[in-house]
């Protein structure tokens, strides 16, 4: 091909793409870069102020409590993501009466709006006319400090709950392409030595998914410290800012307060948390595996 | 008995019996939460609140027309119908010669190409709330000519830049895999660039265009975020930007709330069901590599 491998068509042909990238990706991120260190009402020009909104944040109660309930949301997605798509995994990979079936229901809700599939949720979790505490209810269970959306401890759980169930199938699909990927061969051996089915997936899959696993782990943590449609739709942050997310947080210092600079500044802060956190992770896990 | 992998299949084997429960319980689960919202649909509000868990008292289907009409969901459809059209279309029209380019045209050039790649590849880390400001502003100074705040096509611009880390993962990945044969043997039968292009590598492309298209049109359907930031009258929503508010909207109708979400989803399950096997595969794919 090196009849058309002049510098000057491959930049033609970049060109748009090219465009694009730097007026609406790297443009922006120069210019938060610049706003983290202005005082910048969204309507009004900005003025620098070094440091001061890194200084704010430090005191910031209210993103303390964004950052709390973050924590939260990860650690339970962490908790249930990786192990449940792991075995829903292992369901799609064998063909049975209705798999394909299956695999539609298992996929559905990640191909949704968050927004929708949120609002289809309101009405199971809400904790006068929501299903779950109905059900609760209707067994005598007493549901008074069972509050799921609105209340100040249990809010992050439900939205964890709820953005697993989004993209469970999501992550299914990943461990099915690992699953794909390991030979038969290995299966067969250890089937003729008499390994039971579940062995097989203990000590054949299981390991073999190692590299998948940490993918979806990393995928998973930077999605769940990013979220904020769930929260958004079922609280706004209500009570009195007890169930943000940084998400949410960072939306609300945007658009609610209309104060840009220091929405970047959270913003940065975050990037920069989530960069180092993911990369500390692979890292690390790529040591052990060294061992 | 015992029964050993040589035995003649019984009936129910404990692995039937695993696969059984757990396409149960996957089927049960995830499905549920739209059975719920569909007979939660049809109840009205007094018996909601009265009995949260009691059954609709009849199946009014009016009661659907009525809340299509009130929501104006035909300018929902036809305003999310063209963003996602014309983002896709902006997408592919971009993405597919620059992709070609970062994968072909490696002759001397090769760091360049690869500059390109981990460039626009990128983009994906970047959390959104970095951009959303700044692509305010562009949007201010865009309105002369229409594409600027309150419009929806001032959502395509950032929409196709949005889609260029994904659709430059995919279509590089694809082109690498496919022989170059067929593209040299047209360059010594004197074929222009272009020709190359339109008639011999997007042919080949053809399955990868159609899942990059679906995902293009589905991510921009669903976007919510930069809408909810660039869209100010109710006439220009977007489909998910006009379903967060329909909690305010009907106060605590809940079933109303839930009419509107159903209208919103029919048409995109039909949708999914359609292309069901290219979308599961469009994940497979792209997920091995990332």
């Amino acid at each position: 091909m090196f009849m058309f491998s002049t510098r000057r068509t491959k930049l033609l042909l970049i060109l748009p793409a090219l465009g694009f990238f730097l007026v609406y990706t790297l443009y922006p991120i120069a210019y938060s870069l610049i706003l983290a260190f202005q005082n910048k009402p969204t309507f009004r020009p900005g003025h620098f102020i070094g440091l001061a909104n890194f200084v704010e944040m430090a005191s910031d109660e209210r993103l303390g409590i964004a950052l709390r309930n973050t924590a939260v949301i990860v650690a339970v997605e962490l908790l249930l993501i990786p192990a449940l798509a792991f075995l829903l995994g292992l369901l799609i990979s064998e063909s049975f009466r209705g798999s394909n079936l299956v695999k539609l229901l298992a996929f559905t809700p990640y191909i949704l709006s968050g927004i929708v599939t949120t609002l289809v949720w309101v009405f199971i979790v809400d904790p006068n006319i929501g299903l779950v505490n109905g059900l609760l209810n209707a067994v005598h269970v007493d549901t008074t400090n069972f509050i799921l959306i609105g209340g100040t401890s249990l809010t992050p759980v439900t939205v964890a709950v709820i953005e697993s169930w989004k993209s469970l199938g999501f992550y299914a699909v990943l461990f099915l392409a690992g699953l794909r990927m390991i030979p038969v061969e290995l299966y067969d051996a250890a089937a003729v030595d008499g390994a039971t089915a579940i062995q097989r997936v203990r000590f054949i899959s299981v390991p073999m998914l190692k590299e998948t696993n940490k993918i979806v782990i990393v995928l998973v943590f930077l999605n769940a410290v990013q979220s904020l449609q769930t929260v958004w739709i079922l609280t706004k942050g209500q009570p009195n800012f007890q169930s943000h997310s940084i998400g949410s947080y960072i939306y609300s210092v945007f658009v609610e307060q209309r104060r840009v600079g220091y929405a970047s500044s959270i913003t940065l802060f975050i990037f920069v948390l989530m960069m180092v956190l993911s990369i500390a992770f692979l890292i690390r896990t790529n040591r052990r595996v060294e061992e | 008995m015992t029964v050993t992998i040589l035995s003649p299949r019984p009936l129910i084997t404990p692995r039937k019996a695993a696969i059984f429960s757990g396409a149960l319980l996957v089927a049960v689960f995830m499905f549920l939460p739209f059975i719920w919202a569909f007979v939660l649909s049809f109840k009205d509000n007094t018996t909601l609140y009265a009995n949260p868990l009691s059954l609709p008292k009849d199946w009014d289907f009016s009661l659907y027309a009525d809340t299509f009409n009130k929501a104006s969901m035909p300018t929902l459809f036809r305003n999310s119908f063209i963003v996602a059209s014309l983002t896709t279309l902006g997408a592919l029209i971009i993405n597919f010669p620059s992709s070609f380019a970062i994968a072909r045209l490696h002759h001397r050039h090769g760091a360049m190409g690869d500059f390109f790649y981990y460039l626009f590849l990128i983009g994906s880390a970047v959390p959104l709330f970095i951009t959303l400001f700044p692509i305010y502003t562009i949007a201010q100074g865009l309105q002369p000519i229409g594409l600027g705040i309150d419009s929806i096509f001032g959502l395509i611009p950032p929409y196709i830049a949005g889609s260029i880390p994904f659709n430059t993962l995919v279509f590089v990945g694809a082109m690498r895999g496919i022989p170059i044969d067929l593209e040299e043997a047209a360059i010594l039968d004197g074929a222009s660039l272009l020709r190359i292009l339109t008639h011999i590598t997007l042919p080949l492309m053809a399955p990868v265009v159609a899942t990059l298209a679906i995902f293009n049109f589905l991510g921009a359907w669903n976007e919510w975020t930069l809408a909810s930031i660039l869209l100010n009258s109710s006439d220009n929503y977007t489909i998910p930007l006009a379903a967060s508010f329909f909690k305010e909207q009907y106060g605590m109708d809940a079933a109303a709330v839930m009419r509107a979400v159903i209208i919103v989803l029919i048409p995109q399950m039909i949708f999914y069901a359609i292309f069901q096997k290219r979308i599961v595969q469009g994940i497979a794919t792209t997920g091995l590599k990332g």
